[in-house]
């Protein structure tokens, strides 16, 4: 069984390979010369602050000054996530829409091998290679970006900056969270070829689960993985940068940059000095035709606003890797043991 | 010994068709059985349901003793041709004989190889590439190869052209020959179950019409025609030999010989479903 698993998937695997080869060659080679500047800017020696920070900020602007680090930094995310839905797509989904919409099924389930067995060798292969696969490309493009994860993680740069590694669309593209992200978008694809029957409706589906997964669980669930943190600070603009002032008829919203290095930040509100969510009114300071910048922003410091930023600190960033990782392995566990219990009861209607 | 295949009030439904109604049938071992009817008959739904591909609605079907399969040991004594032979078109002739001896413990590679050589087809092209003949030969060589105790085929030769038809029945007929091996096999064309046959089974609408050995149906049956002279005139049309007792009680000048099979079943299929209708033409008793 394993060897007709690997017969059926043996091309695949190999164009895999080959991609998979020729982006570890681009990111070995390009990812060495990031490692010499990060070493030879002096950010892991540093020892006082201002140290630090001169060390961090010529590493990141090295690192901006050629376009190369940049294309390659989003396109290692882009592409992680990419491999992750092409699995699902094109090894998962097919794997038994593809039995199914051709009658092969009805040739391998009469060999003297039962048909959960069928089941679970090619879903386990299929999967565990696939695990294999991101988890390889991911160690590759997570040692890559370390240098930019670290400078980026530290206090004191200009906060326009990449946003850090907690931010969930770059979470999902390092450490573990892609192999368990991989399990889930496999047994996805394989339970709706299962459930759909013909394979390229099943591709289809898996891509726009797989994807509104994306979007729905970081927002949804991921938050909840443990209670977030806040802080309340005061907010002082006095015109400086990093301010975000909007006015809108009689309201106004106004808020800070917020810095917590490697944080996940939830959310940001801005409250008035008894707690409550502050929308104006227009300060007359503000709202005067004849208003200038200073007297506006001097206007909004007397009204004594705070800044509460919920977030998840960066201490928790190795805690939130294994829990989704591991609620992605748990839901691709139900998902087999569904396909399981849908295979032996399932019908096969004979072409008429 | 077992009787091949029990049915007791088989019945299949899909959504809102019955595909099968109240099957009762009990198939004696050592014999190949022929299981004709028109399209859309139930003759698919039947052997899918012998071989375990689908779950019966209501009733139950037992196969050589046993629950139709999914454990491993029944799924081994049974060999299984399907409609249009399902092969993967991306595999080789070599990688399905693979395939057999992976997945199968009982597996004779001799056989498969012999056979293969026999039919002079390259074993490392593609099952994609072969001919519709090539496919059925290749389908039937990996049943066979799986040395069943039951060989079931649905409509093995339906899309084949007349010649690799012929081949495929008489190669089929040698199989039978050699091994200990029950076979049953649907088709909707007399002349095939004519050659391999020596059981038959009439399924039209859904329901059994008649079962029983091919000799025993036709000895048991007369194409009835009126004498030259009669004002009947009435075409020859068969039926059972309780009724001509009394046709011909009443005129010995009607004629009345064997049907050949084809007539036999023509008459079967024919034949009003309906309960209550022309029942009386046709009234099989052994």
């Amino acid at each position: 069984m394993i060897w007709l698993t690997w017969r059926q998937f043996r091309t695949q695997a190999m164009v895999a390979l080959g991609v998979l080869a020729g982006v570890a060659v681009l990111f070995c080679l390009t990812g060495q010369n990031l490692h010499q500047i990060f070493d030879s800017s002096g950010i892991a020696t540093c020892r006082s602050a201002d140290a630090c920070s001169a060390a961090q900020s010529a590493f990141l602007d090295r690192v901006k000054g050629d376009s190369l680090y940049p294309v390659l930094y989003f396109a290692g995310i882009g592409g992680s996530y990419l491999a992750l839905a092409a699995m699902g797509m094109f090894w998962g989904a097919p794997l038994i829409a593809r039995e199914l919409e051709a009658g092969t099924f009805r040739l391998t389930w009469n060999q003297s091998t039962t048909r959960t067995r069928w089941l679970a060798v090619k879903l386990g292969v299929i999967t565990l290679t696939g695990m294999a696969a991101a988890g390889l490309c991911s160690w590759l493009i997570t040692w890559w970006s370390g240098p930019i994860d670290r400078a980026d993680a530290m206090p004191g740069y200009n906060t326009q900056a990449i946003p850090n590694r907690f931010n969930p669309l770059i979470f999902g593209a390092r450490d573990v969270l892609p192999v368990g992200c991989a399990a889930f978008a496999l047994v996805l694809g394989i339970t709706i070829g299962l459930l759909v029957r013909r394979t390229l409706p099943a591709m289809a589906v898996t891509f726009a689960v797989f994807v509104a997964a994306l979007v729905v669980l970081p927002v949804t669930v991921w938050p909840h993985i443990a209670t977030p943190q806040h802080t309340v600070t005061e907010l002082r603009t006095s015109g400086g940068p990093g301010t975000h002032y909007d006015q809108e008829g009689s309201r106004m919203s106004v808020s800070m940059e917020v810095n917590i290095p490697g944080a996940w930040v939830l959310s940001t509100q801005t409250v008035d000095p008894a707690g409550r969510p502050f929308t104006g009114p227009v300060t007359p300071a503000c709202a005067a035709t004849n208003a200038t910048p200073q007297a506006c922003f001097a206007s909004i410091d007397r009204l004594n606003l705070r800044q509460v930023v919920t977030y998840q600190p960066a201490s928790r960033y190795w805690r939130f890797q294994w829990s989704e990782t591991a609620a992605y392995l748990v839901l691709a566990g139900i998902m087999t043991a569904f396909c399981i219990r849908r295979i032996r009861l399932s019908e096969a209607r004979p072409a008429q | 010994m077992t009787p091949v295949l029990v049915a007791d009030a088989l019945s299949k439904r899909y959504r809102t068709t019955w595909a099968l109604t109240d099957c009762n049938l009990s198939i004696p071992a050592g014999h190949v059985v022929g299981l004709v009817g028109p399209n859309g008959a139930g003759k698919s739904t039947l052997l899918n349901l012998a071989v375990g591909l689908t779950p019966p609605t209501s009733g139950s079907v037992e196969v050589l003793g046993r629950g139709p399969g999914s454990s491993r040991a029944q799924l081994a004594r049974v060999g299984f041709v399907a409609q249009n032979p399902s092969l993967y078109t991306a595999l080789s002739v070599v990688d399905h004989l693979k395939l057999g001896a992976r997945l199968n413990r009982t597996w004779d590679a001799p056989y498969a190889q012999r056979r293969i050589d026999r039919l002079g087809v390259d074993p490392g092209r593609r099952a994609g590439g072969l001919s519709g003949g090539q496919l059925a030969q290749l389908a039937l060589t990996m049943a066979i190869a799986k040395r069943p105790e039951l060989l079931i085929l649905d409509e093995p030769v339906a899309s084949v052209d007349p010649l690799a038809r012929r081949d495929f029945l008489t190669d089929l007929a040698d199989a039978v020959g050699e091994a200990d091996m029950s076979v049953i096999l649907s088709s909707h064309l007399i002349t095939d179950l004519e050659r391999v046959c020596d059981y038959l089974i009439v399924l039209t609408s859904a329901r059994v019409q008649v079962a029983g050995p091919v000799k025993e149906l036709l000895a048991g049956h007369r194409v009835v025609a009126p004498p030259d002279d009669a004002d009947d005139r009435r075409s020859p049309s068969v039926i059972s030999i309780g009724e001509l007792a009394d046709r011909a009680a009443q005129d010995p000048a009607w004629s009345a010989p064997q049907p050949s099979l084809e007539d036999l079943v023509l008459a079967y299929l024919s034949r009003d479903p309906t309960p209550g209708g022309n029942r009386t033409v046709l009234e099989a008793r052994q």
